[in-house]
């Protein structure tokens, strides 16, 4: 095997061992609620199994030992020698969290660095942890011994021998052969222990004829020669003589661990155990010569695996073993059938010729809608639907469930709540909700601190709960939907609420705040966005270093997402994430002001005005209010905002927006419809001009600006509340006046 | 009375056919309190037929109490019946008689 594929083949056992341990902490989570489940308690074990025998193969000593001994826990609890409680399941992440590590410390020793010690002694005390639920004695093995004993302690099994039973037909004799001469044959492949002659099928002496032969024997013997080797004994006698070949305890658990983990993609039961040695090629097509005798549907005909269970061709356990493999490779011979892998640079070239495809048709599209041609125009539009399926097509390729990341969060609200002594419990909803690959990478880490402190901070202890009257068990709820073209995110938790006089008091303390002022209690929820901002008394691992909620925003927003805090004090607080479904294709509408063209995404676009003349705000002001059916709505004019020198004479039209709950206008030249654009990212020096999120490259080659349609909203809805305020002094100073002049 | 057998040379599945009739013919019956002396003395070679022959005399021998005695009986013979875990089946007292359990 080449340097290159030894690399890859380790590469990959990295990757399927740490899928492995999510795989155990999945298992052990559902075995909390499920402890009896059987398939789950066999998947644990499976998962063990797999990276103890990977590990192996690469000669990693320590997780082989290491492993070993979690393996051996895991099967007695299979066995129902033990049972799984919250400190063995504790243990048992523990175990997960180590493997993972030793995984890691394997990985760096191979780039050169030095394997760390602690790793070492750590493996040690966990291995004493594990005594009791492993039935070993107590003592701390280094792994290299561990190693050894993960091979040599199995020999120490009750049935170490190997038991054959032979039932001679009546002609052996008569054909020439002597069962002494097999058995001392069987003798030269190791060490015959015993032999017990069968008399009861020997006739009395009258009835007897001697020249038939009526033996039969049970000899168990010891050896390491194979079961084909054994069979071998017998190839002269094999028609008139019935052999069981019942390998030894130990070698039926290495048939089912050789089972269990060789991946053996053998379509037939049959195979599998050929493959594994738990039956020879030879038992495998008298088996199937005795089941085929019955015709298939009738009823009377037996399975294979039953029949050699029955005849004691084969173990029990090694069938289990292989119709449980059987099974995995009817699902994953679907499951490859299903999915193609594909490497993410390569979608990411694909999606980028097809956003340039995008343009290119945009830009036909306008070109033929120049020529007045009708014939051309169906074409181009007709070409234009086709290149948006590829393009919902190409982008749903990189779609991948937020499941995956929620799951993750079982295990940290467990943890969490355990480190904090407090009871919560996580609540999934709309696990299924597909987003980009790429968003769903950069939305781990903020959610991650986001149920850390909802779990900190907003959560009361067991007690505090029973005094407010609320169930001793916190809820926290992650979910996921698909919301006005973006994915909404929330969690949410039934805690205690923002602490709204602790914020501001601390927002004074920083200067974030003037003194005496009385923000609006939603504008002192989102302080503790503010970078550097916590209210935690003392600063715990989990949170209150006061980094973290201001680099969530800040991760949020570079996904063009937003995000939003709702509290209510003493019933929980709910953090909202809005995020665009990809950051690769919208679907836009484009303006123009003056002589450049702006892309607004369609998902904020509610309505257009044409024309727009109920414009309110001085004529320098970049933004002011229009009465919009009855209600004001605030609008910015583009124009004044960028510095772009409109055309005066033109009557204006205002294309309203949403984001979220907020609506505004933005106060335009030209609309232009409906059009699909790729987002290309700005260079540095734009990239803190608020109100743009991006450019794109028009049909005709012209550069346009997608709009940042939250920050837009913002910056109107803050002129807005001014406006108000500015009323309200208005109208009071104005009744203050009156009741003067009264 | 006790009846008496000589074991051929070579007792085999070429001599288990003529070893079985004269045995069979003076075989005593049950109850008959007799005894059968088995004589190896000639005996140099057994096969699994002519052991399978011993193992249904004996089975027989038992069931009708008739007392079984080996006589000069060979190393090797046991050396086979214990190969083929026949040896207590045979298993003799000091006097050389068949114990029947």
């Amino acid at each position: 095997m080449s340097e290159d594929i030894l690399d890859q083949a380790r590469a990959l056992f990295f990757a399927e061992a740490r899928e492995m341990c999510e795989q155990i902490e999945s298992s052990l989570l559902q075995l909390e609620e499920d402890p009896a489940d059987r398939e789950l308690l066999n998947a644990l074990f499976r998962a063990a199994h797999t990276i103890k025998g990977s590990a192996g193969l690469f000669g990693l000593d320590a997780v082989v030992g290491f492993t070993h001994h979690v393996e051996n826990s895991l099967d007695r609890l299979r066995e129902g020698l033990i049972s799984l409680d919250i400190s063995f399941t504790s243990l048992l992440f523990e175990c997960s969290d180590h493997i993972k590590l030793m995984l890691r410390d394997a990985e760096s020793a191979r780039d050169g660095a030095a394997p760390d010690p602690s790793v070492e002694q750590a493996s040690g005390g966990l291995v004493v942890r594990l005594a009791p639920f492993t039935g070993a004695s107590a003592v701390a093995q280094s792994p290299a011994v561990a190693a050894a004993a993960a091979g040599a302690g199995e020999a120490l099994t009750d049935n170490k021998n190997w038991h054959l039973s032979l039932r001679f037909g009546k002609d052996t004799f008569r054909d020439g052969f002597d069962p002494l001469a097999i058995i001392n044959y069987l003798a030269t492949l190791g060490e015959v222990m015993s032999v017990r002659v069968l008399t009861e099928p020997i006739p009395a002496f009258d009835a007897l004829d001697p020249e038939s032969c009526h033996l039969g024997f049970e000899i168990s013997l010891q050896t390491s020669a194979s079961k084909e080797q054994i069979e071998s004994a017998f190839d002269l006698v094999r028609e008139s003589c019935t052999v069981r070949i019942i390998p030894p305890d130990r070698r039926v658990a290495d048939i089912v661990a050789l089972i269990e983990s060789s991946g053996n993609g053998a379509a037939h039961l049959g195979d599998i155990l050929v493959d594994s040695g738990a039956i020879t090629r030879h038992e495998l097509e008298q088996a199937l010569a005795t089941q085929n005798a019955v015709p298939a549907g009738d009823t009377t005909r037996v399975l294979l695996g039953e029949m050699l269970v029955k005849e004691r061709i084969a173990p029990a356990t090694a069938v289990d073993a292989a119709l449980t493999q059987q099974t995995r490779n009817r699902d994953a011979k679907t499951e490859e059938a299903r999915f193609v892998r594909v490497r993410s640079d390569k979608l990411d070239e694909l999606i980028n010729l097809v956003g340039e495809l995008v343009i290119a048709s945009a830009g036909t599209t306008i070109q033929a809608q120049k020529t007045r041609d009708s014939a051309l125009v169906e074409s181009t539009l007709s070409m234009g639907r086709l290149i948006e399926e590829i393009r919902n097509g190409a982008l749903s390729l990189r779609m991948v469930p937020i499941g995956e990341t929620f799951a993750k969060f079982k295990r940290v609200v467990r943890d969490v709540a355990g480190e904090l002594a407090k009871e919560v419990s996580l609540e999934i909803i709309g696990a299924e909700t597909e987003l980009d690959k790429s968003v769903v990478e950069h939305i781990g880490d903020p959610l991650m601190h986001l149920v850390r402190n909802a779990l900190d901070h907003g959560m009361e202890t067991p007690d505090e709960r029973e005094a407010a009257g609320k169930p001793r068990c916190g809820r926290v709820v992650l979910s996921a939907c698909h919301d006005s073209g973006g994915i909404l995110i929330k969690i949410e938790d039934d805690g205690r609420g923002i602490r709204r006089d602790k914020v501001l008091a601390k927002a004074i303390e920083k200067g974030l705040v003037a003194p005496g002022a009385t923000p609006a209690d939603s504008e002192i929820d989102n302080l503790i966005f503010e970078a550097g901002f916590s209210t935690a008394d003392k600063v715990t691992n989990l949170s209150g270093r006061g980094v973290g909620m201001d680099v969530v925003r800040r991760n949020i927003e570079g996904l063009r997402g937003a995000v939003r805090i709702q509290s209510v004090t003493g019933g929980g607080t709910t953090v909202s994430i809005r995020l665009p479904l990809t950051l690769a294709i919208i679907d836009g509408f484009l303006v123009r002001v003056g002589d450049c063209s702006f892309v607004i995404p369609l998902s904020h676009v509610i309505e257009c005005i044409d024309g727009a003349t109920a414009l309110t705000g001085a004529a320098n002001e970049t933004t002011g209010m229009l009465a919009l059916r009855d209600a004001a709505l605030p609008v910015v004019h583009l124009n004044r905002m960028f510095g772009i020198k409109a055309e005066s004479s033109l009557r204006q039209s205002v294309v309203v927006v949403r984001n979220g709950t907020e609506k505004a206008g933005l106060v335009v030249d030209h609309l232009l419809g409906e059009f699909q654009t790729v987002i290309k990212p700005l260079g540095k020096m734009f990239r803190n001009v608020r109100g743009i999120a991006g450019s794109t490259i028009l049909g005709s080659g012209e550069v346009g600006l997608i709009l940042d349609i939250g920050s837009l909203t913002e910056i109107a809805r803050a002129q807005a509340d001014a406006h108000e305020h500015q009323r309200g002094s208005a109208s009071s100073s104005q009744r203050g006046a009156d009741h003067a002049n009264a | 009375m006790s009846a008496r057998v000589d074991l051929p040379a070579e007792f085999n599945i070429y001599a288990v056919a003529d070893v079985w009739r004269s045995v069979n013919a003076g075989l005593p019956g049950a109850g008959s309190s007799d005894a059968l002396a088995i004589d190896c003395a000639q005996l140099r070679e057994i096969d699994a037929a002519g052991v399978q022959v011993l193992l249904s005399l004996a089975h027989t021998a038992r069931q009708r109490a008739i007392a079984l005695q080996f006589e000069s009986m060979p190393a090797f013979l046991s050396e086979r019946l214990q190969a083929l875990g026949a040896a207590d089946l045979f298993a003799t007292s000091h006097d050389g008689e068949t114990r029947h359990e």
